[in-house]
């Protein structure tokens, strides 16, 4: 039997029962589905209602990454931009055959951009697979990678992205923190080129790209796992916190002259701050990831200071110290 | 033992106007003693006095005595910094992130730092940053990238002491990673 992975985005109850119904019918047909809710990952099919803002979002990075979409909506010319050759407009009246049917001709479509498209974004178990450049957390996928300025927020507070000179600009704090705050909570994010004539005299605050980012991510309950593999940092992140403060060193330290396995870091530091600084990182294009099919553990230091060894070789100066400062 | 093997010194770097007496004014218990004149050159935005010699200051942690030195900005006291360094735990060099010259004053110092001493670490502290459009951190790190490319660069406002203490956090990792 088959496994096919069929996610769902913004869809009601009627729908989602349908779509169980579709998945009895698959059943005599040799496939077994599952249903889950789109996380970003290499579902075989998504199916998305755009009206809905999550669904809507999903949407739009499933179609971005070639992945099968089954749209769920009566007004299919609202929605021109998520509309290829992958993707199915259907209204939610219809009944669970031809939703079936329609999962049967999508997965036709798909076979070849299913084998071949990336995983976008999250990777829950340890076994995943190793990072690539389009590994992101998906809801901000559009920035990884980008060499001109980027404009992306909600429909009244924005952030530039200025990946030249490595920050992040806003016009008013409150503007970080409405997108910071969007960024956790998954809110339906619009991402816009800066064009050359667009004035930038109104952005009156500059943060390090990387700083912004973190403290978004870190305060994520739900932020997916990086994904597995090699990593180090290309140069040193410009994140100031007084509360990961020593973690952040720690971390840094170790990863500006070594790479080291991502499960190995997440083990042996806390996790939290070790998963928002590889997607700050990645984003800010600090993050240098190297595919190895097996990956060389490098020793990571799982303590910032040990008062009593920094205490035994130097004399309890530097274990003062780090005691002082909290480490 | 050598004070070289004492790593009893933590010392701030960095050209006039960059914030040394002020952030080491934050992190120390008891006021630091510093000499200082006013600007021949004129008031640099708020700043008026410059310091002539060495800001000195201590801290006392359950008995171990840390000195703390400010590095004279100007280039005719630069025969003082072999003796400042001499010992150090670690330099904090903070550079003005509102000057024009940031990026030239990074090199610079880097280099004369690790011409005295390359082993040293070295953390860098830019300040007045928030409200800088011109200032681009990636030019930053080209600035320093023949030199010590992977130095840390951390966005810090002198005044708070919560900023300088970070600062330290990163010279006492990387420290402890050398040991490691």
């Amino acid at each position: 039997m088959k496994d096919i992975t069929i996610a769902h985005a913004g869809c009601d109850e009627a729908v989602l029962k349908k779509l169980q119904v579709s998945a009895n019918l698959f059943l005599g047909e040799g496939y077994s589905l599952c249903f889950k809710q789109w996380e970003g990952t290499g579902a075989d099919i998504l199916v998305a209602n755009p009206e809905d803002a999550f669904g809507y979002r999903s949407a739009d990075v499933a179609h971005r990454h070639g992945v099968p979409l089954m749209l769920i909506t009566d007004h299919k010319d609202q929605y021109q931009e998520l509309i290829n050759d992958s993707s199915i407009v259907v209204d939610a009246d219809q009944p669970a055959g031809l939703f079936f049917r329609l999962v049967e001709k999508l997965l036709s479509k798909g076979k070849t951009a299913v084998q071949n498209v990336v995983d976008i974004g999250t990777v829950p178990s340890q076994q995943a697979d190793t990072a690539t450049n389009d590994d992101v957390f998906p809801e901000l996928a559009a920035l990884v990678g980008v060499e001109s300025a980027m404009k992306f927020g909600l429909s009244n507070h924005y952030v530039y992205f200025l990946p030249k000179k490595g920050v992040c600009a806003a016009a008013s704090k409150e503007d970080f923190v409405a997108v910071r705050d969007a960024i956790r909570s998954h809110e339906a994010l619009s991402f816009s080129e800066v064009s050359d004539s667009e004035s930038l005299t109104s952005l009156k605050h500059y943060v390090s790209s990387e700083g912004f980012f973190f403290h978004s991510f870190v305060g994520m309950q739900d932020l997916p796992r990086f994904p597995n593999g090699q990593v180090g940092l290309t140069s040193w992140p410009n994140i100031k916190s007084k509360k990961f403060a020593a973690e952040l060193a720690t971390l840094s330290a170790t990863l500006v002259v070594t790479t080291c396995n991502v499960s190995d870091v997440l083990e042996s530091h806390s996790a939290k701050v070790a998963n928002a600084l590889f997607y700050a990182a990645h984003i800010s294009g600090l993050l240098e990831v190297k595919a190895s099919e097996k990956a060389t553990v490098t020793a990571m230091p799982t303590a910032v200071v040990d008062g009593a060894n920094a205490k035994k070789h130097h004399g309890g100066i530097v274990g003062a110290l780090g005691k002082w400062l909290g480490m | 033992m050598s004070a070289h093997e004492n790593y009893n010194k933590l010392v701030f770097a960095g050209p006039v106007g960059a914030g040394k007496s002020t952030a080491i004014a934050a992190i120390s218990e008891t006021p630091p003693v510093s000499t200082e004149e006013t600007l021949s050159s004129g008031a640099m935005g708020d700043k008026t006095t410059t310091t002539v010699a060495l800001d000195y200051s201590f801290l006392n942690l359950e008995g171990s005595i840390i000195h703390i030195y400010g590095m004279p900005g100007q280039a005719r006291l630069g025969f003082m910094r072999n003796i400042v360094l001499e010992g150090a735990l670690g330099v904090v060099l903070l550079l003005n992130g509102e000057s024009e010259e940031v990026y030239n004053d990074a090199s610079y110092w880097l280099r004369s730092i690790r011409e005295i001493s390359p082993q040293l670490n070295v953390v860098i502290g830019i300040t007045k940053t928030e409200n800088n459009p011109d200032l681009s951190l990636n030019e930053l790190r080209g600035s320093i990238s023949q030199i010590d490319p992977k130095a840390p660069i951390l966005s810090v406002d002198a005044r708070e002491e919560d900023d300088m203490k970070q600062l330290l956090k990163i010279l006492l990792a990387l420290h402890m990673a050398q040991a490691v």
